[in-house]
């Protein structure tokens, strides 16, 4: 049983990649983490070159990605939410994922997913939600989801404080470097934590069980 | 000289109803106008390395650098993209993100003139409103005006794939219900859509006007 972790940060310490490994490493199952950020894939040309092989013709790191995913049996992909939607590393992942869908094929089929979104809005979740569909569009199935605010840039770049036009101003108004730090909204708390630790414990229970 | 209207396409398909209705839009304005498609040049996503909090200059080397400085002096863009799997496109996606190095501490962007195009399969097909919201929704962030959101009834890429009419994923029954026989009165072209093509030279006229305007002011 092996599994494979995404995330489509472009973040060096990305949470999403920290929450990802999290899930995978409690499972205990063999597992290998890709990170979109370092390869290069561009967006679908749809030229439909795929639609008599279900293989993208693009030269670039796609399929690389769509072999290792093809020969694992369970998928943990984490993105961000950037201006209300999964950001554009992961996005144009899974568009490109249409080469495989031509007359039924479906290679993903049956396999795990769980989708990781790091998204502010608890209530829209549009990364979460996104990263979902196109697992259930692939005809994956998606056993779990989890949604944690992630990282706030803002209270990072070292002018939020002094940004009209950031989120520091959006959440307290002008302030202080040493306020703003003090308010910092929590990510990935240790509740957090708890949460995707569980999920990747059932990850690893619904895997073992199927050796 | 820079181009003082804009125009984006992320419809990687040549010549599309996308490409048409932006370039309907640049030419109606009267304006200087350059027009980019995004699927010729190389324009990755934002990477959030942060390296622009400073200068509002993006870092990662590729093409959007050229089109940064362009968006930047132009008075209005016209931002245009199509909407695979119910969502924007990942060309224009990635473009969008990257206007994020502008923003920082100076809002370079801030009162921009904008007009939204994007392109579906409509006909009751999910996805077309919540692409043009999306692109809508980042102009707004950067603080652009955003001046109307035009939408295009598109065809799916099943009238032209081969299998459209056997392939069980095919969306032909979808839209055509039993006669998914492909023939050319089948396909959508955005100059047939009067309303839309009406209210994108409308559109045009009034980013000349308003900047017209801006410049006597």
């Amino acid at each position: 049983m092996k599994a494979i972790g995404i995330s489509s940060s472009g973040r060096k310490a990305a949470f999403s990649k920290i929450i990802v490994k999290d899930i995978l490493v409690e499972s205990g199952v063999e597992y290998e983490m890709i990170h979109l950020a370092t390869l290069n894939i561009k967006g679908c040309l749809g030229c439909l070159k795929c639609a008599d092989t279900n293989k993208c013709v693009q030269k670039d790191d796609f399929q690389e990605v769509i072999d290792k995913i093809s020969d694992a049996d369970a998928l943990v992909f984490g993105g961000g939410n950037y201006y209300g939607m999964l950001n554009a590393i992961g996005h144009t992942f899974w568009e490109r994922t249409f080469a495989l869908r031509h007359r039924g094929v479906f290679p993903f089929a049956g396999k795990i997913g769980i989708a990781v979104g790091l998204d502010r809005d608890k209530g829209k979740k549009e990364a979460t939600s996104f990263i979902e569909k196109m697992m259930l569009s692939n005809k994956m199935a998606v056993i779990e989801t989890f949604t944690d605010p992630g990282h706030h840039q803002c209270y990072d770049c070292g002018c939020g404080h002094d940004c009209v036009v950031g989120n520091v101003h959006a959440h307290m108004g002008l302030t202080t470097a040493e306020i703003a730090e003090k308010n910092r909204p929590e990510e990935y708390g240790s509740k957090a934590q708890k949460e995707a630790k569980a999920i990747g414990k059932m990850l690893g229970s619904i895997l073992n069980a199927r050796k | 000289m820079q181009p003082q209207i804009i125009g984006i396409s992320g419809s990687p398909i040549k010549n599309s109803n996308t490409d048409r209705l932006v370039k309907a839009v640049l030419e109606s304005s009267g304006l200087t106008s350059e027009f980019v498609k995004l699927s010729k040049i190389n324009v990755r996503p934002c990477i959030a390395c942060l390296g622009c909090k400073k200068d509002n200059i993006c870092k990662p080397k590729d093409d959007f650098q050229e089109l940064a400085e362009k968006v930047r002096h132009a008075g209005a863009v016209v931002v245009g993209g199509y909407s695979p799997y119910g969502a924007v496109d990942g060309f224009t996606k990635a473009f969008l993100e990257r206007l994020f190095s502008l923003r920082h501490q100076n809002g370079l962007n801030r009162g921009k003139l904008a007009v939204v195009v994007a392109t579906g399969i409509g006909r009751g097909a999910p996805g077309l409103e919540e692409a043009c919201n999306q692109i809508a929704h980042s102009l707004n962030l950067e603080g652009m005006n955003v001046l109307g959101q035009l939408k295009v009834t598109g065809n799916p890429e099943c009238m032209v794939c081969g299998y459209g009419q056997t392939c069980p994923m095919s969306a032909l029954p979808w839209i055509f219900g039993d006669d998914t026989t492909v023939t050319p009165d089948k396909f959508c072209k955005v100059e047939d859509q009067t309303e839309t093509w009406e209210q994108a030279k409308v559109l045009g006229q009034e980013i000349a006007r308003k900047l017209g305007d801006q410049m006597r002011m």
